[in-house]
């Protein structure tokens, strides 16, 4: 082609908007596989850094600070297992074949809004809930404040965004459009927590805690 | 370098107006060479049947001979969404019922 080739010029606010909602038009393939690896790392060890940790695809829990590794295995599980499934669900629903690269760096980059939640997790108001849950064995009742509510809201919106984004990745991934998508997509997604869920206790169980 | 940028101005319709039936045809071709008019029932290419972006999208991905990679640098889209466009094309090609016959050979 020459360098002057023909161009398509996006306008600016609907791009911007899609790239919130639905990134997976601009970026695909082995792009899209590196910044989500990183951006499942950074998250990880943000979340590990305050004891939380993200224990199965749609989970996030606060408690005793594990191993750095284990807290990393976990998000690549949960990565894994969702991407996997998609993956195998695209072979038979999909028209065209769909390429791995593409459902795998897809799912990857729609875990971003977990960033979210890890930073969430750090607020003294988590924190607090954390601790109080720990006492909750003890016959102590947990006390939820505003801040505690406003959190809980905020990583409830994250999870939302996640789980929205995790689906347009699989449509995009995998040209499929209204129900095929939506009922392939929903029982893959909680196969894949079941999943993830098996794995890391597996996995805890083989490990030293 | 300058980079220029096809915005399409005009195009023939390919659906009626007033009743979206996609069967309109042209009656009447002018040559402005000549001012010769020519009149009768001409049924639009089938390629003119699609709209001018999947027109522009067929021109373009025969310029970049075919390659999607190529597409998606032309379109600033993804690889999975530039070929999904290329599957839509291609699904309502054949809801339009453009025959699928082979060439003519040439003797």
């Amino acid at each position: 082609m020459e360098e002057n080739a023909t161009k398509i010029r996006h306008k600016p606010v609907s791009s911007l908007l899609k790239w919130l909602i639905n990134p997976f038009e601009y970026i695909a393939g082995w792009p899209s596989v590196g910044i989500g690896f990183v951006v499942l790392c950074v998250t990880s060890v943000i979340a590990w850094s305050g004891s939380g940790h993200f224990d199965g695809v749609l989970d996030f829990h606060g408690g005793k600070q594990g191993p750095l590794w284990f807290a990393l295995l976990e998000v690549i599980i949960n990565w894994l297992a969702l991407s996997l499934l998609l993956y195998f669900a695209g072979l038979f629903v999909a028209k065209s074949r769909p390429r791995a690269v593409d459902i795998f760096g897809t799912q990857a980059v729609a875990r971003t809004p977990s960033l979210g939640v890890a930073l969430l997790s750090l607020s003294p108001p988590f924190q607090q809930m954390t601790l109080q849950a720990e006492k909750f064995t003890q016959g102590v009742m947990p006390r939820l404040g505003m801040g505690g509510i406003v959190v809980l809201v905020g990583i409830a919106l994250f999870t939302v965004w996640m789980v929205m984004l995790q689906y347009r990745a699989y449509c995009t991934s995998c040209n499929l459009k209204g129900t095929k998508a939506a009922l392939t997509f929903i029982p893959v997604l909680i196969l894949a927590e079941i999943l993830s869920k098996v794995l890391i206790v597996r996995l805890a169980i083989y490990t030293t805690f | 370098m300058d980079k220029k940028i096809n915005i399409i101005q005009k195009h023939i319709p390919y659906r009626c107006p007033a009743c979206e039936s996609q069967k309109i045809g042209v009656e009447r071709l002018r040559c402005p060479a000549c001012n010769t008019a020519i009149e009768g029932q001409f049924e639009l290419p089938p390629l003119m049947k699609l709209s001018s972006e999947e027109q522009q999208f067929i021109m373009f991905f025969i310029q970049a001979g075919g390659s999607l990679k190529e597409m998606a640098k032309i379109y600033r889209l993804s690889y999975p969404t530039v070929r999904n466009k290329l599957d839509d094309l291609i699904e309502k090609i054949r809801l339009l019922g453009i025959s699928q016959s082979k060439p003519e050979e040439n003797t």
